[in-house]
């Protein structure tokens, strides 16, 4: 491996800067990095060789003429397969969009290239970022680049969660340093935990969302995957912000106003919601571990433990899945072969319009598309809206108010971010519902519009027969209050640093 | 509007509308492109309107105003917190599947509408407004004019703002949607709102009819109709007159009554003058409308709507009133200059304001103006005299410097060619002539014309007409009533 293996973007970005490494240079190395490493892991679909080469130079010719240079200059960054970029792939891993190529760039890989960033290329993840294990894609699955061989070998690999396997096991493995996920009910913090990386899913309104293939528009939010708080925090500043394309994104004057009502609070000052419902849940050993070890380290660095209750929890799930159904089926309508995307062969002489679209949505959309696409269709159909849809609407309400009450009481709210660490590729295979529930402690923050984070955590030690998987914890935080995350984050960073260095002496 | 048939059945028609309103935003309801009738296929599209993957809707505040304006003109409620849903269905031309509408939180409901009784001009009818609602258009399918043949898509339509105006069934009659309808296009083209263009589709109607019949003590009702896009107030008087005729015979035929048939939709055929079928209801889709996530609910303030109040042109009725009231015209001249828009309205205001002469001006333009308007089917914005230069010449009349027949030749001069008014009467040998001329005119006639003043003396009145008319022929400025006042002095004194 090169010189540049571990470092941070944050390290990277000023090395280029200031004339140390060239952007071209390093760029080409993290091409032959994809090249090499990326084909047993499957984590890009597509790389930007040309592009990023001639952006690549393009910065060496503004530093060296002096002019002044973005906050990611010279950083590559993996993006997920959903994010628009003008004239590159962005196929959702469906065969729907297999060969789509937006007229149009994201207001995210705007600000990226705005800030002096390299989009090195699109990562794999679940088809219309529906699912938890990167299984559901076009390009097969993405393997956990964690245990992807070697002793702990299962015969197909670990799953790196999902939707957004591919940028977090791209980022984990150290092919970039950078990654952007979208979040909808987890989508980035569960595969950040099964690959042992730190991800964020933001205040909904706090990153446009114009340029991202809506899967469920009312919950979807485009966050940062990093390997330590600081670079995540780096990328989460560069794409964060209002957007005018965008009606729901916040205004700038709201958050100032927001932030400033949170107030700053060092960590000795800091109340840590236990949330109860969720330490309640059956939970793997090493999970729970990583629990324990995170209270008892909050603890000693003077932060003060609260219990609070999310009553409705057990309803997140089934409320999430009917909402976000509700939506995609919605969403997805417009999917038609009509103006793009994938058309079905028919004898169009014979055909009628119904045989077209039918027959194209039918071969274009993969299974767990469809099954979404009918529950919604479902759950909003005349006659069954109020029982399903409107319910869902009301449990999502209620919701909201458990977590007013319980900020009430404490600063962040501490809980498992996944019941268990990766499992295999194909283990839910049979089971969706078994896959839905990897969710289970991650949709709140969606349907509460809640920042939320990820947090690897180094554990002391491992019982001889257990497996070394990533574990992570999860914060949440109310709106707007994504700087108490990564404070949280930093403090657990030093803390693993040391732990490692303590496993590793 | 009740028919007594032969057979003393008692026959009512029932007719409820809704209009749709292109507004006259020059923008799109949720993206920038222009909303401009006639241009090329689909060069007034971008991704937003196209419906590309990612893309997402931002709403125009204009099309907020202009719903506004609409719903302060027909007394209707604002509704703060209205919302955004999307109604889904498959179609080439709806590139997002599901139109964004407002389903059940429109932006204005509940007002009223008054309009002269087509039959009885004495008499006021009422129709209640139910709702108006925004939405956007879909694009338009151009069957069988692809080079194969095929059907092609044109988008430049898809997204333009629309309001949608819904009435209760109050109609009676095909007389009377047609006045309610022009009523209704008056009121909105006067707040400036839409063009109302019917040709170009920015003021299209849907009409629902059925029948009440009181047969023998029973009164029955006949399965609704929804007659389809209709474009111009004569299809829809047609459509509903066939329509009534139709379900009359077919009730005849059948018995059949509402509810024992589902609702059904029917185009119009302007060629043979029929509706036809369309399709039955209940195989219609489900529309699955659920609040659009990408837009939050639309929050009047009291103060936008207390300005667009302020901000709101006068409606014709405000209008109608200050033509009697300022310009004292009579009830009549008031309604057809007011009848005919907003820009009669105030080309008359301008001139009745140079020349200070209402009922002078509206002669002017409701007799001379008009009819040549009507005549080459042109707008009075398309007239070659500006309402200065006709309140210049009003004025001129108005104080006798000018007279009548004089006034018509620098109007014929006028159509012909953009001159001054003073241009105009030098081209025409015009000239204001004193008194002294006017007596050595008198004196001149006197001397050429003893028999016939002497026929005067004698009592034969009417022997002073060719004398006049000679005195016109020698000095074509000379009023006629001027010289005859000079005359009578001589002839008399």
């Amino acid at each position: 491996m090169t010189q540049q293996e571990n470092l941070t973007a944050l390290e990277l970005s000023r090395r280029t800067r200031s004339g140390d490494l060239s952007v071209v240079e390093t760029t080409r190395r993290y091409l032959a990095e994809v090249a090499q490493r990326n084909p047993p892991l499957n984590a890009f679909v597509e790389v930007w060789s040309d592009a990023a080469l001639t952006r690549a130079a393009e910065l060496d010719h503004k530093r060296a003429a002096g002019e002044s240079t973005g906050p990611l200059f010279g950083v590559p960054i993996g993006l997920k397969s959903n994010l628009c970029v003008t004239g590159q792939l962005c196929s959702c891993a469906s065969k729907m969009l297999s060969n789509y190529r937006p007229t149009y760039s994201a207001t995210v890989c705007q600000r990226l290239l705005d800030a002096d960033a390299i989009l090195l290329g699109c990562t794999n993840m679940d088809e219309y970022a529906m699912g938890s294990g990167t299984e559901y894609s076009i390009y097969g699955p993405t393997r956990n680049p964690h245990f992807a061989s070697g002793p702990n070998e299962v015969p197909e690999g670990y799953s790196p969660g999902g939707s957004s396997g591919g940028s977090a096991a791209a980022v984990a493995s150290g092919i970039v340093p950078l990654a952007l996920g979208s979040d909808t009910g987890g989508s980035i913090r569960q595969p950040a935990a099964f690959c042992g990386v730190y991800g964020l899913k933001p205040t909904y309104g706090r990153v446009s969302r114009f340029g991202l293939v809506a899967y469920a528009s009312s919950l979807d939010q485009i966050g940062p995957i990093a390997t330590t708080p600081e670079d995540l925090e780096l990328l989460f500043q560069v794409i964060q912000g209002s957007d005018r394309l965008d009606a729901t994104s916040l205004s700038r004057e709201k958050v100032q106003q927001v932030e400033a009502t949170l107030g700053h609070k060092s960590l000795k000052q800091l109340r840590v919601g236990i949330i109860r419902e969720h330490f309640e849940q059956d939970l793997a050993p090493t999970v729970r571990r990583a629990l324990e070890e995170t209270k008892e380290y909050l603890k000693s660095v003077g932060a003060t433990l609260v219990e609070v209750s999310l009553p409705k929890q057990a309803q997140a799930i089934a409320t999430y899945y009917l909402i976000a159904s509700c939506e995609a089926a919605s969403n997805l309508s417009r999917y038609d072969g009509m103006h793009f995307g994938h058309r079905a062969q028919v004898p169009e002489k014979s055909a009628t319009l119904e045989q077209v679209i039918s027959a194209s949505r039918g071969e274009g959309f993969g299974a767990e598309v469809k099954r979404r696409i009918m529950l919604g269709t479902y759950a909003l159909s005349h006659g069954y809206a109020e029982q399903y849809y409107q319910q869902a609407t009301r449990m999502r309400q209620a919701i909201r108010q458990d977590f007013a009450a319980a900020f009430a009481e404490a600063d962040v709210l501490l809980g498992p971010t996944t019941p268990a660490p990766a499992f295999p590729i194909g283990a839910h295979r049979q089971d969706p519902i078994a896959m839905y529930l990897t969710d289970q402690f991650t949709v709140s923050a969606n349907l509460a519009g809640l920042p939320a984070i990820s947090v690897p955590i180094e554990l002391a030690n491992f019982q001889p027969d257990e497996s070394r998987l990533p574990v992570a914890v999860q914060f949440h935080a109310p709106p707007c209050g994504e700087s108490r995350l990564f404070s949280v984050a930093n403090a657990l960073h030093e803390r693993n640093q040391s732990a490692k260095s303590g496993a590793e002496a | 509007m009740s028919t007594t048939t032969p057979s003393s059945l008692s026959v009512q028609t029932i007719i409820g509308l809704e209009i749709h309103v292109q507004l006259a935003t020059r923008s799109k309801l949720f993206c920038g492109c222009s909303t401009r009738y006639g241009q090329p296929p689909n060069t007034q599209t971008c991704p937003i309107c196209q419906g590309l993957p990612g893309t997402l809707p931002v709403i125009n505040s204009l099309a907020i105003d202009l719903a506004i304006d609409v719903g302060l003109a027909l007394e209707m409620e604002l509704v703060s917190g209205c919302r955004w849903d999307r109604k889904h269905y498959f179609y080439p031309d709806l590139p997002k599947g599901y139109q964004t509408s407002q389903y059940d939180l429109p932006i204005t409901r509940k007002g009223h509408l008054e309009f002269r009784d087509p039959t009885n001009a004495e008499t006021i009818c009422s129709v209640r407004i139910n709702r108006a609602h925004l939405e956007e258009d879909a694009g338009k399918s151009l069957h069988g004019e692809g080079v194969d043949g095929g059907t092609w898509i044109d988008l430049n339509r898809t997204g333009t703002p629309l309001l949608e105006i819904v009435t209760e069934p109050d109609l009676r009659s095909a007389q009377e949607a047609k006045a309610f309808l022009q009523q209704l296009r008056t009121i909105l083209l006067y707040i400036g709102v839409s063009d109302c263009n019917m040709q170009e589709g920015s003021m299209r109607v849907d009409a629902n009819v059925n029948l009440r019949i009181d047969n023998n003590n029973e009164t029955v009702a006949t399965p609704i109709v929804e007659i389809k896009n209709l474009n111009s107030f004569r299809n829809v008087e047609r459509a509903i007159e066939f329509e009534r005729d139709r379900q009359l015979q077919h009730w005849r035929a059948t018995g059949e009554r509402m509810g024992q048939r589902p609702k059904q939709t029917r185009g119009w055929d302007a060629d043979r003058e029929i509706t036809t079928v369309q399709r039955e209801k209940e195989e219609a889709a489900d529309y699955r409308y659920f609040p659009c996530p990408d837009l939050p609910p639309v929050v009047l303030s009291v103060e936008q709507i207390a300005e667009r109040r302020r901000k709101l042109p006068r409606l014709p009725q405000q209008w109608k009133s200050d033509l009697i009231s300022v310009w004292k015209l009579s009830d009549y001249d008031a309604s057809v200059i007011v009848e005919q828009g907003r820009d009669m309205a105030e080309y008359f205001e301008i001139v009745a304001r140079i020349s200070q002469d209402g009922k002078r001006s509206a002669n002017w333009i409701t007799q001379e103006i008009m009819r040549l308007l009507n005549e080459q089917q042109r707008a009075i914005t398309q007239f070659p005299i500006s309402a200065q230069q006709m309140g210049e010449l009003v004025a001129a009349v108005a104080v006798n410097e000018i007279d009548h027949a004089r006034a018509r030749e620098i109007f014929a001069l006028w159509l012909e060619q953009p001159l001054s008014l003073g241009e105009a009467k030098q081209r025409l040998g015009i000239a204001s002539i004193s008194s002294d001329e006017v007596d050595q005119l008198v004196a001149d006639i006197v001397a050429q014309h003893a028999a016939a003043i002497d026929d005067y003396r004698q009592g034969k009145k009417q022997a002073l007409g060719p004398l006049i008319a000679q005195a016109k022929k020698l000095n074509p400025n000379v009023s006629p009533a001027k010289f005859r006042e000079a005359l009578l002095r001589v002839v008399e004194g």
